[in-house]
């Protein structure tokens, strides 16, 4: 008994140091596991043959506008009208929204942080219309706000399910996809712009473990109006027409994809209302008969789908750092054959990136 | 013999009639505050008067002095009278804005017992308009979820004030006629319980989408129990036709103007929380309020066991 208590204070200070040494070294492995597995990914998932460089050549806000009070703080969201080449940027940290033009350069901001009409808190995702429509969803209020492309609000309604994406078509009609567990919901629900229930579109995937967010899907549209509906995290992607009925439902050909859906599949988990899964597919954009899907992980990519989904292009940027985040993106061709990729990057910078498909392309 | 029993049965409930609240009024007092400047009570009709009682041995009281310092008394929207027992401690703790407090350091205790404070503690009183006791809190209530809610509920809209969920629990509702007025249409006898929701925003992930779910469901159950849902005035008619097609809500849902604030969201986030989004009033058929519950999903399963206990007459 005297030899264990002569000895206690030893075992106490080496139970001490083990644990110390133990969860350094457990540190430090998340930081080189997180490293090592990236690189695995970098190898097990190699850009496909023919894939196509793309190179940085710009972003906004610049240092300069940051110096003059114009900087992101948390915008993770963007909208572009091709008609009058506007960017929308909302940020959810300051509670407004941006426009630019295409060079960067601020033409006004819209609203501050309340619950007025063009008050927000927290905007999240936001959609240009055809018609010029400029959709907020403003999350903190509960509602989408309508506002014409001049940033003149123009009416609001309140919304009661936790909308996952939305688009907007030409006829006023929105197109959107909500959250939920029940699966007797419709994929897409078409609202009116007083977010009136018309219809449902599309039925619900059903996977070997529930969560509520299986179902959430990007929208988009084609040159036809036939509607895309790209699953978040599953290597599905279905078209329905204008009536709502299915044109096709594809996987997706891509390796990450298919690999990551597989995965998500076998071990997606909802506890304590969090999902845990993985997630390759940013975000979803449309242009003509064209599909682009935004990847960030292991490598920033766009990858360029035809209207059948069949893989045209692929483009990656070979310099992408280890933590690129992304969440939304659009496309600009100018009149030459040149490619502009704008990427609002979230982490580590908050800014939008400009790439181009040629080397110095400005 | 039957008439003894009877008067012996009246003596028996006659503290309870002795305890009734009676309405307590802000005591008539004329004195000097420590800086020379005279304080009569009897000419702070139309002001809102805060009145707080400050010991040596409470400082920290002194630095919850300047919140209300920041958020009330710099731009005059209450007249504020603080007792100290130490001057010394008080203004060496206070800092630089004095100027606006009415100080008094005479005759703490007398006053404290004018004020009807326990010798035991401390406590902060706001009196109204007409110098009628608003509220009486002791000095641990919390100031960003209970002082400041409730002392902008007496400035932004009165109607806020009832919105709290402190101080009219057991009071009828016929005292908040500009919060209750359409239950005036309801025929309360019919009843056994009312059940009345308040909303500012609604989602179905969110705590007033569970509520609304419950409510939803005990609808379909118990035909004695009247269930109502009122949301606030910027919800516009057609939010409010979505919001029963959308959670198929078969109950009433009505929009107040009146009811309820124009801006709450405004005024939290400018002014701190006052309970105001997703409150249940639980009320019998004689009208009185029997219990309040809050927003959070805590709140909700007090709630659901609440009522549980009342279907089975417990």
């Amino acid at each position: 008994m005297f030899k264990l208590i002569y000895k206690l204070p030893l075992i106490i200070l080496l139970t001490f140091f083990y644990l110390l040494a133990f969860s350094n070294t457990n540190q430090t492995m998340t930081e080189s596991q997180k490293l090592s597995e990236w690189k695995a990914w970098l190898s097990k998932y190699p850009v496909p043959k023919g894939a196509k460089r793309i190179f940085p050549v710009s972003y906004f806000p610049t240092e300069n506008q940051e110096n003059q009070g114009i900087y992101f703080y948390k915008a993770y969201h963007l909208a572009y009208y091709l008609e009058n080449k506007a960017i929308f940027v909302s940020d959810w940290g300051q509670h407004k929204i941006f426009q630019f033009d295409l060079n960067g350069n601020l033409i006004k901001t819209i609203g501050k942080k309340g619950q007025a009409p063009s008050e927000f808190e927290y905007p999240g995702e936001l959609f240009v219309g055809d018609n010029g429509l400029l959709l907020i969803l403003d999350e903190g209020n509960h509602r989408f706000q309508i506002f014409s492309y001049k940033g003149d609000f123009i009416t609001s309604f309140k919304i009661y399910k936790p909308y996952f994406s939305y688009y907007l078509k030409k006829d006023n009609l929105l197109f959107a996809n909500n959250t939920t567990l029940n699966n007797q919901e419709p994929l897409i629900e078409v609202l009116d712009l007083n977010g009136k229930f018309i219809k449902g579109i599309g039925e619900r995937a059903h996977f070997p473990i529930d969560t509520p967010v299986n179902n959430n899907v990007y929208i988009s549209q084609d040159k036809k109006g036939n509607l895309i509906a790209v699953f978040a995290y599953f290597d599905i992607v279905r078209k329905y027409d204008m009536n709502g009925k299915l044109l096709y439902e594809k996987l997706i050909a891509d390796n990450l994809i298919r690999d990551v859906s597989r995965q998500n599949k076998k071990n997606i988990q909802f506890m304590d209302g969090k999902v845990s899964c993985l997630n390759v597919i940013r975000a979803v954009y449309s242009k003509n008969d064209n599909h682009y899907l935004l990847l960030t992980y292991p490598r920033l990519a766009i990858l360029e789908f035809d209207s059948e989904f069949s893989l045209k292009n692929y483009y990656y940027w070979p310099d992408t750092p280890v933590s690129y985040y992304a969440f939304d993106f659009f496309i600009e061709n100018d009149n030459t054959s040149t490619i502009k990729f704008y990427i609002l990057q979230t982490f580590d910078k908050n800014r939008l990136e400009i790439f181009s498909s040629k080397e110095g392309g400005k | 013999m039957k008439i003894f029993r009877v008067l012996c049965g009246l003596f028996t409930l006659l503290p309870i009639f002795l305890s009734a609240e009676k309405p307590f009024f802000l005591p008539s007092i004329r004195e000097f505050t420590f800086d020379g400047k005279v304080i009569d009570t009897k000419s702070l009709k139309g002001k809102l008067v805060y009145v707080q009682f400050i010991n040596s041995k409470s400082q920290d009281q002194i630095s919850l002095l300047k919140n209300i310092y920041n958020d009330f008394i710099i731009e005059h929207t209450i007249f504020p009278i603080i007792f100290v027992d130490n001057l010394n401690i008080f203004l060496s703790n206070l800092g630089n804005f004095p100027n606006q407090l009415y100080i008094i350091d005479a005759n703490y205790v007398t006053y404290k017992s004018l004020f009807l404070v326990p010798p035991c503690c401390e406590a902060r009183l706001l009196f109204d308009k007409d110098s009628k006791l608003l509220f009486k809190l002791s000095e641990f209530n919390d100031y960003e979820q209970v002082i400041r809610p409730l002392i902008n509920s007496r400035l932004y809209n009165l109607n806020l004030f009832s919105s709290s969920r402190f101080g009219i629990e057991g009071h009828s509702i016929f005292e908040f006629p500009w919060l209750f007025g359409f239950i005036n249409n309801i025929e309360l006898k019919s009843f056994r319980l009312i059940v009345i929701s308040f909303h500012t925003n609604i989602c179905l992930s969110c705590p007033s989408g569970m509520i609304i779910k419950y409510l939803n469901e005990l609808k379909n159950k118990a035909n004695d129990i009247y269930i109502a849902s009122i949301v606030s005035s910027d919800f516009k008619a057609s939010d409010i036709e979505n919001l029963k097609q959308h959670l198929n809500i078969n109950y009433n849902v009505f929009r107040d103007d009146g009811y309820l604030p124009k801006n709450p969201v405004e005024i939290i986030s400018k002014n701190g929380r006052s309970y105001l989004g997703n409150l249940i009033y639980v009320i019998n058929n004689s009208g009185i309020i029997m219990k309040i519950f809050c927003c959070s999903s805590y709140y909700i399963d007090e709630l659901i066991a609440y009522i549980t206990k009342f279907q089975e007459g417990l």
